[in-house]
């Protein structure tokens, strides 16, 4: 609000009261006592003012348009009064500050009384003169009085023109946080006091305090120099981990100094400062250091240590990474000497015999299993369970688990054995981790197709020859299969859950038909109906000639079976099953559990004389087995732990000029014996062959399935756009090469299933 | 019922009731009584004037107004405990001059447009 004088229209009655024309006199008047009473002020004895009196000197000024000359006194008056003050009382310090750095506080200190003492004064003086700040300060948009006292303070002493008070200020302010980083103990409070007071000052525009331009700036620029000499000292005196401890250390102790005696908003900028030249520049060397570098921390499962390198890492650009790619390469490391290991002692199992091979892909999958396991350790306890780190380490594992071309099949194995005798005796809880562990290495494997081969082999396996020890786990484990990999990858598995159930119904009715039926088979019969596209088994089974018993019992069973199911085929594997027998031996009667083709075998001896022996050429002739198969029953039986059969000469392995003959004289403790058929368990060189064109001819007929899919969905489409839709939809189950996939276009262009589109040749169409 | 609210205050306008504030007015020197929390509450001259720095505090409170008349200065009073006051053609110049000076602004302006009606 303005004065009165301006703005008054007055009509009516209403008259100004008369005023004396104000003289030069009045103004010296008032000026002498105003410039008496700010002098008093400074001398600390405004008790003996009236403000009332003064007050209205400053009024009347005003009210008689001297503002201007009065702003300008107030002004000088300061200005002079700080002047002097600052080269009484701050300059004779400032040389304490050159000399000794520790001394240099007395600066602060001198510094920090003259700006205490001034800022109360210009409260004071700002309450006698507020009417002059309302009604012509501001309507003339200068600085108020308690603010012009602020810059007079920031151009007449801080940036003295006169005196080298800014340059020594700084450098007091900056050694004393070099003295206290080096250890010392400062005066926090004069530091504080002398930053708050840089705070207080702005610049020109009102906005941004001299602290900025007068401190924060050189003492990001020595910080980094500090922190650049400091970080190349400690990383070549300490090792990693006391590396990490004592940044940590500087992190904190920068953040507690910006809270303690500078601001919050310098504690961004010396952060970066200490992350750049402490973490950024040296983390490359911390981590790839020999002595307790990144990967003895793993080795040693240095927690702490791995957590601490991961907080701090993370905290600069492309920290993350680099410690992600340090883990990688750890992990990789370990995968190949995993499978190095392997692929070794695989040369010996060829010598040696199947079951180490067994032994090597359960030990190949523990040892991954582990490694995961310590990994999963090292992912929640150092490493926040951060997403990206878990994707980086699963990507590791995966490329080495997909090194080793056999780990679908270690897997199946590594389950098959669980479920067959590894499980006993565990709980529910316990097996069910294992069991998910396993899947999540399963999770891994790009030849998941592969994996379905073996896994249905084992299992048919185990259903078979009734090795599993709980159809519930067993149940269990296809669900998490299923989850994985979805209803098609374990339909076939479930069917053949389904054919077990069927066939256990089967047997019973069999039995009923059989107490009605006029001609019983002349033995117990048990009969396992597969569906033949469920189990792995060729649609030709093995050639051989049933004994008659065998063949009479079998007609009473499919006599049975076509009654009740009209129109389905039953092919008799006889030699997937097994026999007991009752053998009759000198001293005692033995009951034997032998397979189909062992039963077969020893049968004949029934037919000669006890001690006669039968050449191999006529056992071959005999039971018409393939060579193969008959040379591995013969050895279950003449050369494993039971010899049921003699064999002459005596070796361990058969020859097409051996002659065998009963051994009567055989006498064991337990009346009844099982008879193990020597299998192999690792696939020789000849069923890998096998497998590997089974699987191929497969993934042939998946890839076209893909095609034709998409290409009916799409009706026209481009080459490039078609192989990666049909790689999407591959993934799950292997990985797919594009080549492979384009051959398959060919394959269905020559069959008519599509086409080029005339024209571009790089365009296809689907012909419905 | 607001209106009592201001009958009440009207009582303590001064009043020696609760009175730390000795203020002697005019010429004529007349003393009244004030409540320092009642004034500097509601101005700033007096919220400035009663600090522990000056004279007017070591005097236990004595603040000497010689250049306003005692009636215009009980007026003001009237205005700072109530907010209400009754402008007349007599005085309301007078008001306007001694709003001025201690900067109430809302008595100023309202002075002033009761002088251009």
């Amino acid at each position: 609000m303005a004065s009165l004088q301006g703005k008054r229209t007055v009509r009516g009655k209403i008259r100004p009261p008369p005023r004396r024309v104000a003289t030069e006199v009045d103004y010296d008047i008032h000026w002498t006592t105003l410039q008496n009473a700010i002098i008093t002020i400074h001398e600390q004895k405004a008790y003996m003012l009236s403000y009332e009196e003064i007050y209205r000197c400053g009024y009347n000024l005003v009210i008689h348009k001297w503002g201007e000359r009065l702003y300008n006194g107030v002004k000088e008056l300061i200005e002079q009064y700080l002047e002097s003050e600052a080269e009484t009382k701050v300059v004779p310090v400032l040389g304490i500050a050159d000399t000794s750095p520790a001394e240099g506080v007395q600066v602060l200190k001198a510094m920090q009384r003259l700006w205490r003492h001034h800022v109360t004064c210009l409260l004071m003086m700002s309450d006698i003169l507020v009417h002059m700040d309302r009604n012509w300060v501001s309507p003339n948009r200068l600085p108020k009085t308690y603010d012009m006292g602020l810059f007079l303070f920031r151009d007449t002493v801080i940036r003295s023109p006169r005196y080298l008070i800014q340059s020594h200020l700084q450098k007091v302010l900056l050694d004393q946080i070099t003295l206290e980083r080096k250890g010392d103990v400062i005066d926090r409070g004069a530091v504080k006091s002398c930053t708050e007071m840089l705070l207080e000052m702005k610049e020109n525009n009102g906005n941004d305090p001299i602290y900025i331009s007068d401190f924060e700036n050189s003492f990001i620029e020595t910080s980094r120099e500090f922190y650049r000499l400091e970080s190349d000292d400690l990383v070549r005196r300490f090792d990693p981990p006391e590396y990490m401890r004592k940044v940590e250390y500087r992190l904190d102790e920068e953040q507690l100094r910006c809270s303690h005696y500078l601001t919050e908003k310098t504690e961004p900028k010396i952060r970066l400062i200490v992350e750049q030249e402490m973490i950024a520049k040296h983390m490359r060397t911390v981590m790839e250091m020999e002595n307790w570098g990144l990967k003895q921390l793993l080795i040693n499962s240095r927690l702490g240590d791995l957590e601490r390198m991961y907080r701090l890492f993370s905290r600069v650009p492309n920290g993350a990474r680099e410690l992600q790619g340090g883990l990688s390469e750890y992990i990789r490391e370990c995968g190949k000497s995993i499978n190095a290991n392997v692929q070794a002692s695989a040369i010996d199992t060829v010598e040696k015999g199947v079951p180490l091979g067994v032994a090597l892909a359960l030990r190949w999958v523990q040892e991954v299993l582990d490694l995961k396991e310590r990994f999963g350790a090292f992912l929640a306890q150092a490493f926040a369970k951060d997403k990206s780190f878990e994707t980086a380490i699963n990507s590791a594992f995966e490329s080495f688990i997909n090194l080793n071309p056999k780990a679908p099949e270690f897997m199946s194995l590594f389950i098959d054995n669980k479920l067959k005798k590894d499980f006993k005796g565990k709980s529910d809880d316990e097996i069910d981790t294992i069991l998910n562990k396993t899947t999540t290495l399963f999770r891994f494997l790009s030849d998941k197709d592969i994996f379905e081969r073996y896994y249905k082999q084992h299992l048919s396996s185990r259903l078979l020859h009734g090795k599993s020890l709980s159809d519930e786990v067993e149940r269990g484990m296809i669900s998490k299969l299923k989850i994985e990999c979805g209803y098609q990858f374990t339909s076939k598995l479930e069917g053949m859950f389904t054919d077990m159930r069927l066939s256990t119904d089967t047997m019973s009715a069999f039995r009923e038909f059989l107490e009605n039926a006029v001609d019983t088979p002349p033995m117990e019969l048990n009969v396992t109906v597969l569906t033949s596209t469920f189990w792995p088994v060729s649609s030709t089974p093995v050639s051989c000639n049933l004994p008659s018993q065998f063949l009479a019992a079998s007609k009473v069973f499919e006599r049975f079976y076509t009654s009740r199911h009209n129109g389905r085929k039953l092919t008799w594997h006889a030699t997937m099953g097994n026999v007991d027998l009752r053998a009759t031996f000198n001293s005692r009667k033995h009951e034997l559990n032998v397979s189909t083709m062992a039963a077969i075998v020893l049968l004949i001896f029934n037919d000669i004389p006890d001690g006669e022996t039968i050449p191999y050429g006529i056992i071959e002739q005999e039971t018409g087995l393939p060579a193969d198969q008959l040379k591995r029953t013969l050895q279950s039986v003449a050369c494993g732990k039971f010899k049921i059969l003699i064999k002459e000469p005596r070796s361990r392995d058969i020859e097409e000029t051996d002659v065998f003959k009963f051994n009567s004289a055989f006498s064991e403790k337990l009346s009844r014996i099982k008879i193990q058929t020597i299998a192999s368990k690792v696939e020789s060189s000849s069923e890998l062959k096998e497998t590997h064109e089974k699987v191929e001819d497969a993934r042939k007929h998946m890839a076209e399935a893909a095609i034709v899919r998409v290409m009916k969905n799409r009706k026209t489409l481009d080459h490039n756009n078609l192989i990666t839709e049909v790689i999407a939809q591959l993934q799950g189950r292997f990985n797919p090469a594009p080549s492979m996939i384009k051959k398959r276009i060919e394959a269905l262009i020559d069959r008519e299933y599509l086409e080029r589109a005339p024209g571009d040749r790089a365009i296809y169409n689907y012909l419905a | 019922n607001p209106d009592a609210l201001g009958a009440d205050l009207f009582r303590l306008v001064n009043s020696p009731v609760g009175a730390d504030v000795r203020l002697i007015v005019g010429e004529e020197k007349v003393v009244m009584h004030g409540h320092a929390l009642i004034l500097q509450t509601r101005s700033e001259y007096f919220a400035r004037a009663l600090t522990t720095s000056w004279k007017e505090a070591s005097d236990n409170n004595t603040l000497h107004k010689p250049n306003i008349l005692p009636s215009i200065f009980l007026q003001i009073l009237q205005f700072l405990y109530t907010g209400t006051l009754d402008l007349s053609e007599t005085t309301v110049m007078d008001l306007i001059r001694a709003a001025d000076e201690l900067l109430l602004e809302d008595l100023l302006y309202g002075c002033e447009r009761f002088a251009l009606t």
